[in-house]
């Protein structure tokens, strides 16, 4: 936020660190452990008086001082001047804080170039015993060396008390300072060995080859063995987050612990081998390769601390992009743009139609470029983001680093995040949002009704306004099926429910496809209605439409028809998972593909350590307990709506229902009376926020709970113990809750008070007479009557010739012979 | 836009800040010697050997890496506590340049492994490829010394830091005035302190004719960075100008007292004394070090000032830094007497 960034875009992303700090740290730990290999090499060949050891001596001492005395002190400063330029920010922290420590080290590679030139001119000119001096002088300097930059380098994964005191002694004898330099020091050792071999396998007398590439061996199998455990040390030692990171937290690093097992195992089996006698030739190439698997075993330690540190560069002080935590409140208050001294110019007044991609190509630059390349070897941004459409990887900056806690959080306000976001996925990726606005549903011929002569009203309605669905060859979320329901009713002074000797039959509209199409519904007792399952799918000769109608017709044993209705019976797969998952849609608009599943499941993976992707299909409700499959779940497993609604809501938190609910469920899920009063989905069960931490809090105190909880802070209500616990599926608002006692409503928000259970649902209870379903004389839930499309008025049209309630504005006659002037059903009715 | 509002907050800094200026000043001394010597030896023996005669050349080459070594060295400390002075400027500056600062890395590497070729394939290379080598590996450490300059001025200019905004990619500070000058007056310095390091290994070695060379080069480079010095001087910001005529006091002792080490410097080349002449041009380097030092604050006084950076008090790891760099020149003093006892034996 202070200072200018270094623009970089295919070698952004932390490229340069990346190769000039993996290179230098291998040959920095070389020229520590080199060093005492050199003068216990020199003491050796004094020993025994072998002239071929010490001849090797000397010309490995030339291949040590051209590595590490010019590629080690000037990759050295490359790093200095890398980090600068990449992040002033928190390199200034590291100077300011440590300076003297730097400066000491300064000391010490002092002492190290003069011991070095001076071991190295003179070893045919001084004396023994002074030459060896001076070769222990160099190891005392270069372990020294270590011993500083390890307190400082340990100090930005674990600053411990100096977070609070900002002591330097705090920061530099930090919780990892001890462990870290013996792994360190062991590691310095297997370096020894690695680079010994490249000249000992060189050496022309056979037996000194053998005996010296045999040391080598030792230093290296050794130090490896001594480094991993050290190293377990290391991981031991660190405080529980960085732990969780570096263990079993981050993906990332769980791949950088993969690679080090690999390379220790290579480098211990590389140095074993070596051990054996063989042609010189042959050892060299050897050499060389286990040279590489060391600098491979180092790189990934490297990372794999890096991984651990994430999304820090000073832990719990400074961001990986350099942004200081304690700064973050107030630059989400002011702005990003608004707070960076560097923001350009035409930046500075805010953001316009003109200057929106300006704008984010400098939040990229200031907030992701440090991490990020573009088209470039590390994190490539479009590679990362090809998924998103620009809301769907606005929703990503909302939730960032909150469940997974790698990157840091987005910092600025929405409309910056909204630049950003416009910026990558359409400036970079060129991707363009997914129409998805509902079809207009087409017309139908409406079922007859003759009001003077029919003897029976055929009331039906469907169990959900809108069944959504997902599913594809690969996964099934929650598959087709809707419930059709119906009452017959016998018209009369005193009407009648009928259920005995007549039978019901449906048929879906001509042209849908599905399952279950035509058939018999079944008298349902205990709940006093006619029941079917059926499946049919949004396609209606082979387009998009999600909105069949259903004939049911009502026969007696003759087969005489008695009553003739038709319902709407709604279903879509329109789920917007792709504007994040990526993918296209599976079929004409709608159904979820198998390429945006496996985005799924691998964000799955990734975040549960499950391995979903990778098998032939999954069913979540194996796992996650689904009371609309019946389905009980494992043990300590969310439920599926408790999963799906505490991540996303995460992501999805400060919109509205449109901009939340409605970004994965259809669109046109709310179609009744309540969206034509303007209404949302968060009116009933309210906002993104509140809705998940219910069903959170619903699930007890389990670990999916314990840990998505603190993510979120609730919309409407004070804090998160003002949201009722619920339950998915059976605990829902209750009409009542803003229609108390059935009068008109007294507020616009029914949510957080929610039905004990199914029996209380809207589209199973019964009036006070208990004959009446609710929805049979309001409509399917979602779509209650008027609503905003002639197929779900269906049936006031067909009963009462307008789209109203059954029974509204003297339409009592649908049912009853003659007008009515008591509220029977439920009090109210209009007719109080 | 007000370029004040594009300075960086300053951090806090554990001990006064007269310790690091005075560290500044010293450790900065000490690396321009170690790069005077190495280039300008590195230059004058490359003039020679590009003229024909190639003995100069090898025998200052054999010097190069180990200088070369510790100029790197000697100039870590400097740009350390440089940076916590005036970090927040020079870390600008060094954005600002971005690839080209960079690439001064390059160049180092390049120049270190071409000065050690030249030094182990000395005979392998003929005298076209050691020419070649040579000179590249000059042109690498000038490369580096004209990037050093121009973000050491740039940093002293928010006033031409908005240019960022109007460029893509890292620029230079090729429109200051000062910047020829004062690059050439450490290149012709260079030459003079390289013709004095000459003169010495003469001296060491009894060859005359090195003495007789070395400080003719002294002599008439020290001269040439007279009149450069009083360009640099004439092009400076009228109010640093004054402040060396007269304005400020200490200011102007600084550069009298390094104008008189430089005469004296010369009346000793004069002479023929390759070690009193180095004695006056170590102080002579100092004093100009210290110049250099005035001109930094005077430049930045209407943005900054060291002494106004909030103090915290944590003396102790000054004390841990002082420890090291007792012990630490006392062992390299003391390896220093290992090498030369090693030498007399041989003598």
């Amino acid at each position: 936020m202070e200072y200018p960034i270094w623009q970089l875009t295919t070698l952004g992303g932390g490229f340069w660190i990346a190769l000039i700090a993996t290179l230098h740290v291998y040959v920095a730990h070389f020229a520590v452990g080199g060093g005492l290999f050199l003068v216990l090499t020199e003491r050796a060949a004094y020993r025994t008086g072998n002239i071929d050891l010490l001849n090797y001596a000397k010309k490995h001492t030339k291949f040590f001082l051209l590595l590490t005395m010019a590629f080690g002190a000037v990759s050295g400063v490359a790093i200095w001047f890398t980090v600068a330029l990449l992040a002033p920010q928190a390199t200034i922290t590291l100077i300011h804080q440590f300076v003297f420590g730097w400066a000491a080290e300064w000391v010490c590679f002092l002492g190290e170039i003069v011991a070095l030139i001076i071991y190295y001119y003179t070893w045919e000119t001084m004396d023994r015993r002074d030459h060896m001096i001076a070769g222990w002088l160099y190891f005392l300097f270069g372990w020294l060396s270590l011993f500083l930059i390890n307190g400082i380098v340990g100090f930005m994964l674990t600053p411990g008390d100096w977070i609070n005191t900002k002591d330097f002694w705090d920061g530099f004898f930090n919780p990892t300072f001890w462990p870290q330099l013996v792994f360190r020091t062991f590691f310095s050792a297997v370096c020894a060995g690695l680079f010994g071999f490249v000249t000992a396998t060189r050496i022309e007398n056979e037996p000194t080859r053998l005996s010296t590439v045999r040391t080598c061996s030792l230093w290296t199998i050794l130090g490896v063995l001594a480094t991993v455990a050290s190293g377990w040390w290391y991981v031991e030692a660190l405080p529980d987050a960085q732990y969780q990171l570096m263990t079993i937290g981050s993906h990332r690093a769980h791949a950088f612990l993969q690679w080090f097992w690999i390379f220790s195992a290579v480098t211990l089996f590389g140095g074993l081998i070596l051990a054996f006698k063989m042609p010189r030739a042959t050892s060299f190439v050897l050499a060389l390769v286990v040279l590489a698997a060391g600098q491979g075993l180092f790189g990934s330690f490297e990372f794999l601390r890096e991984a651990a540190r994430k999304p820090y560069l000073i832990w719990d002080w400074t961001y990986s992009n350099s942004i200081q935590k304690a700064m973050v409140p107030v630059i989400n208050q002011k702005g990003a743009l608004a707070s960076a001294r560097w923001t350009p110019p035409d930046l500075r007044d805010g953001i316009t139609d003109a200057n929106r991609m300006k704008a984010g190509d400098f939040l990229f630059q200031l907030q992701c470029s440090a991490c990020h390349s573009i088209d470039g070897p590390m994190n490539d941004i479009k590679k990362r983001t090809a998924m998103y459409d620009a809301d769907g990887l606005a929703a990503f900056l909302t939730g960032m680093g909150k469940i997974a806690r790698y990157m840091p959080p987005f910092v600025g306000n929405d409309e910056e995040k909204n630049a950003l976001a416009t910026y990558i996925a359409q400036g970079l990726n060129g991707k363009t949002p997914v129409a998805s606005a509902a079809p207009e549903p087409g017309p139908f011929d409406p079922a007859p009704f003759d009001a003077d002569k029919a003897e029976y009203a055929l009331v039906a309605w469907a169990d959900q306004g809108m069944r959504f669905y997902a599913q594809s060859g690969k996964w099934t979320l929650l598959p087709p099926g809707s419930t059709l329901r119906a009452q017959l009713v016998l018209r009369d002074a005193a009407p009648e429910l009928t259920s005995e000797g007549v039978t019901l039959t449906f048929s879906v509209e001509t042209g849908f496809e599905g399952d279950t199409l035509t058939g018999e519904m079944a008298w349902e007792k205990d709940l006093n209605r006619f029941e079917a399952s059926i499946a049919p799918l949004p396609y209606k000769n082979g387009t998009f439409d999600p909105m069949p109608m259903v004939a049911i017709t009502a026969r007696d044993d003759a087969g005489k028809v008695l009553a003739e209705t038709k319902v709407a019976a709604p279903v879509s797969g329109r789920m917007g998972c792709l504007s994040c998952h990526g993918g296209q849609w599976a079929r004409d608009g709608s159904g979820v593909s198998d390429t945006t599943v496996v985005d799924i499941l691998e964000a799955h993976d990734r975040i549960n350590r499950t391995d979903l992707a990778s098998r032939e299909s999954v069913a979540c409700a194996d796992c996650h307990a689904d009371p609309a499959l019946n389905a009980a779940g494992v043990d300590g497993v969310p439920s599926l709506s408790t999963a799906i609604h505490g991540v996303h809501a995460v992501f999805l938190a400060g919109r509205d229902a449109d901009g939340s609910c409605l970004k994965c469920h259809p669109q046109d899920t709310l179609r009744g009376r309540h969206a034509e009063a303007d209404l949302s989905c968060a009116n009933c069960h309210g906002p993104m926020e509140d809705f998940a931490i219910g069903l959170l809090k619903g699930e007890g105190d389990s670990p999916f709970a314990k840990r998505t909880l603190p993510l979120l802070i609730p919309a409407n209500a004070a804090n998160r113990d003002a949201v009722e616990p619920r339950k998915p599926w059976t605990m829902q608002p209750d009409c009542l809750t803003c229609h108390q006692d059935f009068a008109p409503p007294s507020s616009d928000d029914a949510s957080n008070r929610w039905t004990e259970d199914e029996t209380g649902l809207y589209s199973t209870r019964r009036g006070d007479m208990d004959a009446v379903v609710c929805a049979a004389c309001h409509g399917s839930p979602h779509a209650v009557y008027p609503a905003g499309n002639d197929r779900d008025n269906a049936q006031p049209v067909q009963y009462t010739g307008d789209a109203q309630t059954l029974g509204a504005a003297g339409s009592c006659t649908v049912c009853h012979v003659d007008e009515m002037d008591s509220p029977a059903h439920h009090s109210g009715m209009g007719l109080e | 836009m007000n370029p004040a509002s594009l300075i960086p907050l300053a951090e806090p800094i554990p001990i006064p800040w007269g310790w690091f200026d005075v560290l500044l000043v010293l450790t900065f001394t000490v690396h321009i010697l170690f790069m005077n010597a190495l280039l300008g030896s590195a230059a004058i023996g490359l003039v020679r050997s590009l003229r024909g005669d190639h003995e100069l050349a090898h025998d200052v080459g054999q010097k190069s890496p180990p200088l070369l070594a510790l100029t790197i060295n000697m100039g870590v400390a400097p740009l350390l506590f440089l940076q916590v002075l005036y970090g927040h400027f020079d870390y600008v500056s060094s954005v600002l340049m971005g690839g080209w600062w960079l690439a001064v890395i390059a160049a180092l590497l390049f120049s270190y492994y071409g000065f050690y070729t030249y030094k182990f394939k000395y005979d392998a290379l003929g005298d076209t490829g050691r020419n070649a080598l040579f000179l590249l590996s000059v042109a690498g450490i000038v490369y580096t010394g004209f990037m050093l300059t121009n973000n050491m001025t740039l940093m002293l200019l928010p006033e031409t830091w908005t240019e960022y905004f109007t460029r893509d990619g890292g620029f230079l500070n090729l429109a200051d005035p000062t910047l020829a000058p004062r690059f050439l007056h450490f290149m012709v310095g260079s030459l003079a302190v390289g013709g004095l390091f000459i003169a010495l290994l003469g001296r060491m070695r009894k060859r005359e004719d090195y003495v007789d060379d070395g400080l003719t080069w002294f002599i008439r480079a020290t001269m040439v960075n007279l009149a450069v010095g009083i360009w640099f001087l004439a092009v400076l910001p009228r109010p640093i100008l004054l402040a060396f005529m007269g304005d400020s006091l200490p200011a102007t002792l600084t550069l009298l007292a390094g104008l008189l080490g430089a005469g004296m410097a010369l009346w000793a080349a004069f002479r023929k004394n390759p070690v009193q002449t180095s004695v006056w041009a170590v102080l002579t380097v100092l004093f100009m070090s210290l110049a250099r030092n005035w001109v930094r604050t005077l430049y930045l006084a209407p943005w900054f000032k060291a002494e106004d950076t909030l103090v915290t008090h944590q003396y102790s790891s000054f004390y841990l830094f002082l420890g090291f760099l007792v012990g630490g020149l006392a062992l390299v003093g003391y390896m220093l007497k290992l090498y030369f006892r090693s030498r007399e034996g041989r003598a």
